[in-house]
């Protein structure tokens, strides 16, 4: 019975200052299965995983580790890793400046006479490599590989010390569509195998791909444990928040006004060619695409972060020279980027400070800022977007990716903008709080009249908030769907009809 | 209720632990030493910082802004040089003029160079210090400056008073009061710490990042002139190394008045904390006779113990 399970953790609890992070959870592994584990941010799933791999330790006198038969105790997750028990994070932990056999055998080198081994080393890493079908070379500086191959060597170096057990912590989050699948094709085999992995993941659909039983997490408590097959999105979502959704998506009655951007001929080399498109008042559009077919690279053109090498941007008729963000900004254009952490925040400085970046110089008397001002404003968009935060002096970085987004879109609002662009709006944010987003856009397009344009590489998210989608590939504007016309063939075929042409 | 006030009493214990740790250095020597304690004394201390506190107002937004500016040093030469040798030539008011412009100049070339190009402040500032201390070399052909009346009115900012205090004393509590409030509420002030903090973040928000860190230079250009004003008044005549290694107790007073190494945050008032605790442990180590050398020393323990308290709190707040 027990030979079934490589891994049974029972009666996990775990106790911080003023919170219960884990109330009495469990999980069970089997052999060569994946298992889903999903959950808002905060459910306890991390701090699960930690207790398994000996950051943490679970509160005394509760919980039981069983891993292959055995009770076990680990101190640190390097004791874990050395037992076969490896965690993949988000955050790799190769060391940049060294080659990839380096990486897999860091800490246990290969040596002959005291010198290192460099032919075993490269010859063994070689084979763990072709194993996984990953083209990185053995000699090749980690640095110099793009992030999916990095992950591999990460994964390789679970295998080369003999894992029983995989933890992978959103490891599709900055990887393209294409990577995806051979980590997939690599998650597969070691399924194969017989490895046993932990699949912590937002995105449902990699989830259904990818899992053969899911287990959800809820306020630290496990609260449903299913198998892939027999179940569908929301028996996940239900048991995610505890509530039914009826409404996960919000679209806004489409309603379109006077035309507030429009696109002519735009071209930057190496990027995109002749992008012509027009956005209206009241109407939120969908760029649907795949990652790095160029849709970033016009949004960052239109913003005045990158230039055109030719072709017209027009505001509500008149034609713009934006030179740079200060441009766009002064011309009521607002832009959500992708990367909240890097382009959108200040992570040490507090919410309200965030709220009021972009603000600053329109709440200022001769130069000096209305401090009264920064906290009307905090408290305004406080309760507009509900953000949860102790307080208007909290960290932003101390948020929640979901609130974090709020915080970002309240900076932009506040400006009242003409033209909101956001890029991939919900990357990395938990359920709840991402179809509170989705309402949020559709408020603002209906409610508040802006012309709205979103980007996206999540085809149900796209679909189920757009008035209008325009496909993007390769960087050419490949299709234009309104109404009935969108569907999931329509959109799959805008991508893929232009790639096969393009090759041929 | 208790906790929650002893919370906010250890709270801003933390926060104004750098003024406590100077109450508490100034009363040792006020303890050990008779002449240390006297009003005079109390006074002179106030003289001997305000050049390297005027300075260190305007390297703090540089600090904050994530960069260094080295060349301070050399550059308080220059323009201790060049407002003595004008003084006789035009006159004392367009003198001062021409050395604020100096200041100011040599800030946009740092700034230019450290914000449009991108290229690291070290570098450049580094750079920056050795070619003003040439372009001081050059003016004087090394030679000693001098003012021809060593009374004129223009000397009254170094060494004159209104009643016990000084003038100069006056001078940079105006001016770090003026600087510390704008970096507390102007809209550029905010800029500066969001910059210094993310400038791709601001970049992205409609601020113009290069220009937000230009400006940091030319404040502390506007800055070191101010203080070489009151340095070369003091003594109506300047050597063209009169600055050397000026720079360090500068960027000695920021760090141990707590801003971030790495940009982001920081405080004009603080860093002036910091300098008086530098200018009380200079005075004191003199009164009490310690080796010049050793002075060196003890100084250079004091700026680790900051920087170590610095790196703690930073890592209590990231667990």
């Amino acid at each position: 019975m027990s030979n079934e399970y490589v891994l049974e953790m029972k009666n996990i609890s775990k106790t911080f200052p003023g919170v219960k992070a884990l109330d009495n959870a469990h999980l069970n592994l089997k052999y060569g299965e994946v298992l889903a584990l999903c959950g808002e941010n905060g459910a306890g799933k991390s701090t699960l995983m930690k207790v398994l791999s000996g950051v943490y330790h679970a509160d005394p006198g509760s919980g039981e580790i069983i891993y292959q038969g055995k009770p076990v105790r680990y101190n640190s997750p390097i004791e874990a890793k050395n037992d076969g028990v490896v965690l993949i994070f988000q955050e790799l932990s190769l060391v940049m400046d060294l080659t990839v056999a380096e990486n897999l055998y860091l800490g246990s080198l290969p040596k002959k006479g005291g010198r290192i081994d460099w032919k075993k080393m490269n010859a063994d890493a070689q084979k763990v490599l072709d194993e996984l079908e990953c083209p990185a070379k053995p000699t090749d500086v980690i640095s110099s590989l793009p992030i999916a191959q990095q992950q591999m060597v990460e994964i390789a170096r679970g295998i080369a010390l003999g894992a029983k057990i995989l933890v992978l912590d959103e490891p599709t989050s900055s990887l393209t569509e294409k990577e995806k699948d051979s980590l997939f094709k690599i998650i597969n085999k070691l399924k194969a195998q017989g490895v046993g992995m932990v699949y912590i993941s937002h995105k449902m659909d990699e989830i259904f791909e990818i899992s053969d039983r899911v287990l959800v997490m809820r306020d630290g408590k496990p609260t449903g444990e299913f198998v892939t097959k027999d179940i569908t999105l929301d028996d996940i979502v239900n048991s995610m928040i505890g509530r039914s959704l009826d409404n996960y998506y919000y679209k806004c009655k489409w309603n379109p006004k006077e035309e507030i951007l429009k696109v002519e001929n735009l071209s930057l080399k190496g990027y995109f060619k002749n992008i012509s498109f027009t956005v209206h008042a009241g109407e939120v559009v969908g760029f649907y695409g795949l990652v790095g077919a160029g849709r970033t690279e016009i949004m960052e053109t239109i913003f005045g972060i990158r230039k055109a090498d030719s072709g017209k941007i027009y505001l509500e008729g008149k034609e713009q020279k934006i030179r740079n963000s200060v441009d766009a900004v002064k011309a009521k254009i607002a832009f959500v980027t992708e990367n909240r952490k890097e382009q959108g925040l200040v992570l040490e400085q507090s919410c309200r400070d965030n709220i009021a970046l972009a603000k600053l110089p329109w709440i200022s008397k001769h130069g000096f800022v209305d401090i009264k001002e920064t906290y009307n404003i905090y408290n305004d968009y406080h309760d507009k977007l509900q953000i949860s935060s102790p307080s208007s002096e909290q960290p932003v970085g101390n948020l929640s990716g979901g609130n974090q987004q709020k915080v970002v879109l309240g900076k932009w609002m506040t400006l009242g903008p003409k033209l909101l662009i956001l890029d991939e709006p919900t990357r990395g944010i938990d359920v709840g709080s991402k179809s509170e987003i989705y309402r949020l856009i559709a408020d603002m397009a209906e409610k508040e009249g802006m012309a709205i344009i979103v980007i996206s590489s999540e085809m149900p998210e796209v679909m189920g908030i757009s008035n209008r989608i325009l496909t993007i590939s390769q960087g050419n504007l490949t299709g234009e769907l309104v109404g009935d016309e969108i569907t999931e063939d329509s959109l799959m075929r805008a991508i893929l009809i232009t790639d096969s042409t393009q090759k041929a | 209720m208790e906790s929650q006030s002893n919370k906010n009493f250890l709270t801003t214990l933390k926060k104004q632990g750098i003024v406590l740790a100077m109450i508490l250095v100034y009363l040792v020597f006020f303890v050990i030493s008779k002449q240390f304690r006297t009003f005079d004394n109390f006074i002179l201390i106030f003289r001997q910082v305000a050049t390297i506190a005027v300075m260190g107002a305007g390297m703090t937004y540089v600090i904050i802004g994530g960069n260094f500016d080295l060349s301070v040093g050399s550059l308080l030469s220059l323009c201790c040089v060049i407002c003595i040798d004008l003084h006789d030539k035009i006159g004392p008011i367009p003198a001062m003029i021409v050395t604020i412009i100096v200041g100011m100049a040599s800030g946009v070339i740092s700034g230019y160079l450290c914000g449009y190009l991108r290229l690291n402040s070290m570098i450049v500032t580094l750079g920056m210090m050795n070619v003003l201390q040439a372009a001081a070399m050059m003016y004087t052909n090394g030679q000693f400056v001098q003012m021809a009346d060593s009374n004129a009115w223009f000397t009254k900012i170094g060494k004159g008073s209104v009643g016990p205090v000084p003038i100069s004393a006056i001078i940079m509590v105006i001016f770090i009061i003026i600087m510390g409030y704008y970096l507390n509420r102007s809209v550029y002030g905010h800029q500066v710490m969001s910059v210094g903090g993310n400038d791709e973040a601001c970049r992205y928000s409609g601020i113009n990042d290069k220009m937000v860190i230009l400006k940091t230079f030319v404040l502390s250009g506007l800055s070191t002139a101010i203080g070489a004003i009151l340095l070369c008044s003091r003594g109506a005549s300047a050597q063209c190394t009169i600055g050397e290694s000026y720079e360090f107790d500068v960027i000695s007073g920021v760090i141990l008045g707590g801003a971030s190494l790495s940009g982001g945050s920081g405080s004009v008032y603080k860093t002036f904390v910091g300098v008086l605790i530098l200018g009380i442990l200079d005075n004191g180590f003199v009164i009490i006779g310690l080796p010049y050398y050793l002075q060196w020393v003890a100084q250079c323990i004091v700026i680790l113990i900051a920087v170590y308290i610095d790196i703690m709190t930073k890592r209590k707040k990231g667990a």
